[in-house]
């Protein structure tokens, strides 16, 4: 990947690879009505790392959960490669804010669930297994249980549970979010990595500004309730980046003042 | 938290259910009570160790054996022997029981109606669970009616089930599985509501069938919650056969009881109760240990 910048790039690549055009929820909440999203418009291009930021409650795990089909629209659409999205979609990957693994399947197993829903041979099951326990460096614990497990490793069972289904599109919803700094800031590095390894899309979620500029290729900024996108930042950083020096350099600084100022200024919430 | 969903706090559009956005991090859900028998029993273990089950099983013998040894005492010297028997009289009449052969059609008696009427309350306490609590709207229609059921003192319907099914096994097992279909009922109901809406987004998200959903996440979530049901049932079961075979029956440990109350034979009452006492403690000790098994995972 090219230091150019990404929005000639994108230009380049021409039809987004997930595009969400209008889309609007709403769902009834205390005898009324409540806006959760309203006309929102996001383009993600092939490869692209695009991360979601915006204050508490604007909406944007709910974004992930509507693109995801756990969530129905109320209007608008979300196409991926060209396809009107309707219900559960195939080859997107959702990792959740709180890792979602099953308690009672060890690691292992907890990455086995996709590729046993895909009904992948068992031999197939346990060379991918491993391969995959290797990736997110997890060798020597595929037989611990979650509850055995640091956060950061859970984060790392979920993260290669996604992994397993290989989904187009990676959907991540503060998924560092509660882990400690240090934690955080390794299992970032590494998702990062990994990430420039295989350039797949992403999608993130984070209410963390610097997180969003040390990974993402561009920053789109979320208003409060009702959420709807309020400006989008090309980050002109070159890759591969290295998590913990990144934030010292006068691009970054630069950025990250218009991103907070832009959160500060307009996302106040109307009422 | 999760299991105080109200309909208001579901989507307007369709009716699925919008998770909160930005949901706290929270692992504190509604525990099901076999979690936090398990979880006590796991720590006492690591944390006293040996000199501590040592002290605990010999209190636990003391307590027995002095509660006998009073009674033993008390009888025929503060209490006519006539209305409390004695702990020496009740084993000597065990033991002629058992040498006899007297007591096995009895004990096989119950115990068939028990295993029965458990099995099958079981499993219908699980197909309603699942029914009730995956179909939606139309399970909201019968929740009320199968509460009610629920709260209705069930051995009342004892002498009904008499007159419907007669005095043999089928008025027995009837009774038996009637008091165990609500516990296990209301139990994995419960059960099935608590589940980590994350976890069942997981397996949406991944595509997985229903089918697939129930093995891998809905029936490993409800094995406490079902653990704990057997442990209730066990003990509804053998009310539930007793009952029935004080009202009408010609076998089985109610009946011996009955018949030796008739006789005056307060000895035999008291015998035919530790049987089912030892009866009740041998299944609820092989539930507890089925649960340390099935539990290991935490």
């Amino acid at each position: 990947m090219t230091a150019a910048t990404p929005a000639a790039g994108r230009t380049a690549r021409g039809e987004p690879k997930l595009s969400v055009r209008g889309l609007r929820l709403e769902y009834a909440a205390d005898g009324g009505r409540t806006t959760a999203l309203h006309d929102l418009d996001l383009d993600v291009h092939e490869g692209e790392f695009v991360a979601l930021v915006g204050p508490s409650g604007c909406g944007k795990s709910t974004l992930l959960k509507a693109v995801s089909g756990l969530v129905e629209k109320t209007a608008g659409s979300v196409v991926l490669d060209g396809e009107r999205l309707e219900g559960v979609p195939e080859g997107v990957g959702l990792l959740f804010q709180n890792d979602a693994l099953l308690p009672w399947r060890t690691a292992e197993d907890n990455i086995r669930f996709p590729l046993a829903v895909a009904g992948v041979a068992q031999a197939e099951q346990r060379r991918r297994i491993a391969e995959l326990i290797s990736a997110v460096g997890l060798t020597g614990f595929g037989g611990h249980y979650p509850r055995q497990l640091s956060g950061g490793m859970r984060k790392r069972v979920a993260l290669a549970r996604v992994l397993a289904a290989d989904p187009g599109v990676f959907l991540m919803d503060e998924p560092f979010g509660p882990l400690d700094a240090l934690t955080r800031e390794r299992i970032s590095a590494d998702f990062l990595a990994l990430w420039e390894r295989v350039g797949k899309t992403v999608l993130f979620v984070t209410h963390d500004i610097d997180e969003a500029v040390t990974l993402a290729d561009r920053v789109v900024v979320m208003s409060a309730r009702p959420g709807r996108v309020i400006g989008e930042y090309d980050v002109d950083i070159p890759r591969p980046r290295a998590v913990e020096d990144v934030r010292f350099s006068d691009a970054f600084r630069r950025l990250r003042g218009r991103i907070a100022r832009a959160l500060h200024h307009r996302a106040e919430p109307t009422a | 938290m999760t299991s105080l969903r109200t309909p208001s706090e579901r989507l307007a559009t369709g009716g699925r259910e919008l998770a909160a956005p930005d949901a706290d991090m929270d692992d504190a859900r509604t525990v099901p009570p076999g979690r936090r028998q398990g979880r006590g029993q796991g720590r006492g273990r690591g944390r006293y160790g040996r000199r501590h089950r040592v002290l605990l099983y010999a209190g636990r013998v003391a307590v027995g054996g002095l509660t006998l040894l009073l009674w033993q005492f008390a009888s025929g010297r503060w209490v006519d022997p006539f209305f409390v028997s004695s702990p020496s009289d009740v084993a000597a009449r065990l033991a002629a029981l058992v040498r006899s052969g007297e007591l096995w059609p009895h004990l096989l008696t119950t115990l068939a109606e028990f295993g029965a009427g458990l099995g099958i309350g079981t499993a219908g306490g699980i197909a309603l669970g699942l029914a009730i609590a995956f179909s939606g709207l139309v399970g909201q229609w019968f929740h009320p009616y199968v509460m009610a059921l629920y709260s209705l003192p069930r051995v009342a319907l004892a002498p009904l089930f008499i007159v419907w099914f007669g005095i043999g096994l089928t008025s027995k097992v009837t009774m038996v599985a009637t008091m165990v279909i609500f516990a296990v009922f209301y139990n994995v109901y419960e059960g099935i509501r608590s589940i980590d809406p994350d976890l069942l987004d997981m397996a949406r998200a991944h595509r997985a069938s229903f089918l697939r959903t129930l093995r891998w996440i809905v029936f490993p979530a409800l094995t406490p919650w079902l653990l704990t049901a057997l442990r209730l049932g066990v003990g509804l079961a053998l009310i539930g056969a007793v009952i029935a075979e004080l009202v009408g029956s010609s076998a089985g440990l109610g009946y011996y009881i009955k018949n030796s109350s008739n006789l005056l034979d307060i000895t035999g009452v008291f015998a035919g109760l530790a049987v089912i006492t030892a009866v009740a403690m041998t299944f609820d000790t092989l539930v507890g240990a089925l649960s340390r098994y099935l539990l290991r995972y935490r």
